[in-house]
């Protein structure tokens, strides 16, 4: 038998960030708890490298930041109109977007819409797109603002599709100046 | 912001009758927060009705219509008139983050 505890995020699955403890072999998550757990195994098995404690991923850190201050908007915001934020809605959004939304895309910044949903935009070059994100998990609208033809194009997305993130990635990066 | 509220119309002051330090002070006045003073003219407005709106006393009010308008026609129009602002570049500011989107203005209707 042997112990180990090895301090590790899942590669498998990034947006898991708690427990804070796994072993992976491969791209199989053997084992995963909270920060202290301890795991025997009858089978000892070799390994081939451990990693060390994980820092706090500043890009997650960014979105989760991002996502706390949409949660903690409280109805009335808009000159006493102005809804909550659906707080499900905002954990499915954190989510997706750590799942999804890559360190090396433009900085992302969330702000309320009036009616309580998610709403992001971006300047990039001669684009200004924007994702207007509806926290009851309806299809989001991408509006994509051309400010040199002065014209725009609109597209639904359903935010739970990976294919749907990759796609507003690499909209976003090819408006890159 | 040109919100259902607000019947869809933006409120901003008449830059001919008021400046950008004097405009911030009235709004952060009334325990509003601000990331800074913008500004379009008329003429960037296009289709949009301006009209005086003056409130209690504060004769500077301004209202630019986005009503009888798509919500696609809506966001096109409040993006053109971002951008027109922001090509004009800040007039007082930006300051720190202090709304849930940071200094970076948007142009969410």
């Amino acid at each position: 038998m042997a112990e180990l505890i090895v301090a590790s995020r899942p590669k498998t699955d990034p947006s898991m960030l708690w427990p804070s403890v796994a072993i992976q072999v491969g791209e199989e998550l053997l084992r995963a708890g909270p920060r202290g757990t301890e795991w025997w195994f009858d089978n000892p098995f070799q390994l081939s490298y451990v990693l060390a404690e994980p820092t706090p991923d500043p890009h997650h850190e960014h979105i989760r930041k991002q996502v706390a201050r949409l949660a903690a908007v409280e109805p009335g915001w808009l000159d006493g109109a102005g809804d909550r934020c659906d707080q499900q809605g905002l954990k499915r959004l954190e989510t997706q977007l750590i799942r999804y939304y890559p360190r090396t895309a433009p900085e992302l910044l969330l702000s309320p819409t009036e009616d309580g949903d998610a709403f992001a935009e971006w300047w990039l070059g001669d684009h200004i797109p924007s994702l207007e994100i509806f926290l009851d998990g309806s299809p989001a609208v991408w509006h994509d603002f051309d400010t040199g033809t002065r014209t725009s194009i609109e597209r639904e997305l359903d935010l739970n599709d990976r294919q749907a993130w990759e796609w507003i990635v690499s909209q976003l990066q090819s408006y890159r100046p | 912001m040109a919100t259902r509220e607000h019947g869809f119309e933006l409120s901003v002051d008449n830059g001919d009758t008021v400046s950008a330090v004097d405009a911030f002070r009235h709004f952060t006045g009334q325990g509003k927060q601000s990331a800074g003073v913008l500004a379009v003219t008329k003429a960037e407005c296009g289709e949009r009705p301006v009209r005086p709106d003056p409130v209690d006393d504060w004769p500077h009010h301004i209202l630019v219509g986005f009503q009888a308008m798509s919500h696609k026609e809506r966001r096109d129009a409040a993006k053109a008139l971002l951008m027109a602002a922001m090509d004009r570049g800040w007039l007082y500011g930006p300051f720190p983050a202090i709304s849930a989107a940071g200094p970076t203005p948007h142009s969410a209707p």
